[in-house]
Parts: structure tokens; sequence; C-alpha cells
């Protein structure tokens, strides 16, 4: 899922429960304009800067560290940990591509 | 473990750290249904696949119960699948016995889904570089082309008389390691070897030693002569009116897509060269493949699916090659259950008493291209 796609479905699974996070009202908290965001979750501007994804994590209050590298950033945060664990990254990658097998 | 990397499944085997077989779902175009028997089409490029439990909240709970992976494609969309394998370092590829089912019936056999292998119930890979559809006789495939479950059009619903799993499943067997080491015995790696044996397009004369994984990492990506079919036409910017919006919109309460019989194409499948016995039966693994349509992979991943292909009559009437794929070898019969099978255009003449599968004129492909021991382009080799 590309970030567009994320912070779309993230706002409107928010949305059907609190009409705060119609896409106007979302645009307005974060600080940017409706249109801009509407371009954003259908992919049409995929690079917003980070102080855009930042603002748009606090608002949706979704994970800083996933929506940065969702736009190919990778957080300090996400950089410190990774130094101090080099060895979990290897396990991160084999459990993401891991396809799992149900009953069948 | 089965990974997906890169819209590939790669099967990594623990028998051997590189013991990997790697399989992909090739886009097509789709070949009349005309009562011809047509060469083979050529890839374009792979199908998207993505997890499942990337999206659990959008999937059927049935699919979930499933596991596995999801694939889009357009209703009569067609599609093959591609195998290849990791190399040895010294000893060659690595062989693999490949189980390929759709709607848990053989696409081998016609027989419904068992745990584990039979006998002629698999592809051995290498050897078969690929699959395009049901083995209805000897030499002969039917294509496999997308159909809505439920409708009737599936080999699954023509044989077993249900509509219940749809998508495509695939198992595959490693070699056991003693039988691999017996058979390729460790030979030190020679680059000049390696690079005249990979010009063979992947035959068994690639097992005599010398390939380097490296290399062989480079032909299953998609750099090697294998893909000169997968390649051709790719980029293209022809439309299609194969796709149907309303077509799609028909089926986007259904649970699933199957895979019915398209047209005929020449395709042999070869027997197992090899022993049944030489097959790890205990270390099989499985994946099972979702089949989107386009409308519910929309919904489920939020993503476009692909443009939909050329038809064939526009991908022949530009020009583009069409290929013709020889190996020597013994080939399988096909099974009178896959004979008997029929097609999506047979069931709409029966049905509607008119065709009314979308683009299905003939075509008649001119510029075909020899593939295997018959590509005039090999360059012989004597004795020196």
């Amino acid at each position: 899922m590309n970030f567009g796609a994320y912070i779309k479905s993230l706002r409107e699974a928010k949305r059907a429960e609190d009409p705060a996070f119609s896409l106007r009202r979302v645009a307005e908290r974060a600080d940017i304009d409706y249109s801009y965001l509407s371009k954003l979750e259908n992919g049409v501007w995929t690079e917003p800067s980070e102080k855009v994804v930042l603002a748009l994590a606090d608002v949706l209050n979704a994970d800083p560290d996933l929506l940065l590298a969702m736009t190919g950033r990778v957080s300090k945060t996400f950089q410190e940990a990774l130094m101090r664990r080099p060895d979990l990254f290897k396990e991160f990658l084999r459990l993401a591509r891991e396809v799992r097998d149900g009953e069948w | 473990m089965v990974e997906l990397i890169n819209d590939t499944l790669v099967f990594q085997s623990d028998v051997h750290a590189n013991a990997k077989c790697i399989i992909e779902l090739q886009r097509t175009l789709r070949i009349p249904d005309d009562g011809k028997t047509y060469p083979l089409p050529p890839g374009l490029g792979r199908f998207p696949i993505q997890h499942l439990d990337a999206h659990k909240e959008r999937v059927p709970s049935n699919w979930m119960h499933r596991g596995g992976v999801i694939t889009p494609l357009y209703q009569s969309e067609a599609l093959w699948l591609k195998f290849s394998s990791a190399g040895i370092d010294g000893q060659g590829r690595y062989p693999f016995a490949i189980k390929v089912a759709a709607g848990k019936v053989s696409a081998i056999t016609g027989e419904e889904w068992k745990p584990s292998m039979t006998p002629n119930d698999y592809v051995v890979t290498p050897g078969q570089p690929w699959l395009d559809g049901y083995a209805v006789s000897k030499g002969k495939i039917r294509q496999f082309i997308a159909a809505p479950l439920g409708s009737g059009y599936t080999a699954e619903e023509q044989i077993t008389g249900k509509a219940e799993f749809g998508g495509i499943q695939i198992e595959v067997f490693p070699m056991k390691i003693d039988v691999f080491n017996r058979r390729f015995p460790y030979k030190p790696p020679v680059w000049e070897a390696a690079s005249a044996r990979i010009s063979k397009n992947g035959g068994f004369s690639g097992f005599s030693g010398g390939i380097t994984t490296n290399s062989l990492k480079a032909q299953s990506a998609g750099r090697g002569p294998m893909r000169s079919r997968g390649s051709a036409g790719r980029g293209q910017s022809m439309n299609s009116g194969l796709y149907s919006p309303q077509m799609d919109s028909m089926s986007m309460d259904l649970p699933s897509m199957g895979l019915g019989a398209g047209g005929q194409m020449e395709q042999t499948i070869q027997k197992d060269p090899f022993d049944f016995n030489d097959w790890d039966t205990s270390r099989g693994q499985r994946v099972f493949i979702h089949l989107a349509n386009s409308l519910v992979w929309r919904a489920i991943t939020g993503q476009e699916p692909p443009h939909p292909p050329p038809t064939a009559a526009d991908y022949t009437r530009q020009g583009f090659p069409w290929f013709d794929y020889y190996q020597d070898g013994p080939a399988l019969d096909g099974t009178a259950k896959l004979a008997n099978l029929k097609s999506v255009a047979q069931l709409d003449q029966q049905k509607y008493g008119a065709p009314v599968l979308p683009e299905n004129a003939s075509t008649h492909p001119i510029h075909v291209v020899q593939l295997g021991d018959k590509n005039p382009n090999k360059i012989r080799e004597g004795t020196w």
C-alpha cells in the first residue's frame, strides 16, 4: 500500500465514527489545502514534505516513522533503533516477505 | 518458507541455502478460442502480487482463512506461470517438482488436489520453463483465462461440480539433497563454461556444473535468454477491447475468480527426467494465489490494476513476435479429464447459442520466434 492510499484509509475509517475527519477538516488541522490532501490521497502528488507528513501523522494519530518510511524517508528514531539492533533488520525483512499459508 | 519479493514467489527450501524455486505470474495476450492451435504468446511483464495479510480489514474471511497472496486479473484475461530455480555454485540449478492447480484441480492431470505429490502430477524446473494452461493432450494446452467463480466456466466447476475455491494453488518440492549431490557432483566453477551453458535456455544441459549463483539470479530476474519470450512487446501502447467494465461489476459480489480453459496452444509438458523417489515429499511448500477482478483489487488494495493487455489480433497486426519452444525429451500425454474440458467459447455457444467472449477474432501469427533446441540463432558447438 502506498502513502496516499494508507492515509486515505486511515482518515476514512476515522470519519466513519467522527465527522471531524472529513477531508476538509483534516486538511485544516494539518495546515494544508484540502485539494492538496485530496491529491496526496489519490496518488497525484507522492512526495509531501516531512513537515506535512508529520502534521498528518499527528492529526490522524498515526505512527510518524511509518508514514515517513512510506514516503521514502527514514526517521531519526528509526535510524537510531536500526543502529542499536542491526541484527533485527534481516528478521524484519523475512517477516515482511513471508507468505502465510492457511487451510485449504 | 515462501517469500514474496518484487512480485515474485520465492520458495526457499531448507535442504540448501541456495535451493530456491522462483515462480512468476506473467501477463499475456488471450489467444483466440477458435479451434486453431496457436504458438506461445509473449510475456507482458509480471502481475502485481500482494500479501493477503496486508489487507486484513478488507479481505473476505474465507480468503484470510486460506492465507497466501492476491493478484488482479480482468475477467477473461490470460496468464502464464514462469518457473526457474537458483543455482548452487559448481553444481547447477537446484531441481524442484512443482504442482499447479486452479480451484484445487490439477492443471496437469485434472485430478482434485491431494496433499503431497503423485507420479506425473507436477512439472520439473529446470526443464519446464513455463505453463500457460491446462494440459489437454500431448503437446497441447488450453490457455488459463480468468472467469468468475460460480459462472460455470472454470475447470473446477466443470470437474468437481462445485464453485468452492477458485484461485491458483502451487506446491513445490525440492530434490532430496543427497540425490542432488549424487546426480550433480561439485565441479569447480569455470566462467567460460557458465556463459556457454546459460545460453541454452534453461535446459537440463545446465546441470553439469559451472553456473554461478549471480548469473542465475540475473537470469531469473529477467535479464537472461529465458526472458526473450517475456520481454517481447513490453511497453507498447495498444488499447484493448478485452476489458469490459460491465463484466467486472457483474462479478463484484462474487467471492473469487477462477481459471477457465481458453484457446488451444502448442506447449509440451515435459515428463519428470528423474526418479519419483528423488523428490523430498516431506518438504513441500505451498501457496494459495487469490484472483481478484479489477474492482475487487481496487477495493482491497486501493491501487489500480495494470492496464488491460492488447488483443491477440492487435498484437499480431503490429508485427510483434509469437514464440515456439521445442525441447527434446519425453512429454506427458494429457488426461481424459482435461481433454474433456469445455472452453469458455464452447460453453458460451452452449449457453447462449452464440459466442459471447469479446475480442475473440482469429489471428495469424506470422512472426514466430523459435526458442529452445531448434532456436536458429543458437551457435552449434563442435568437438574440440
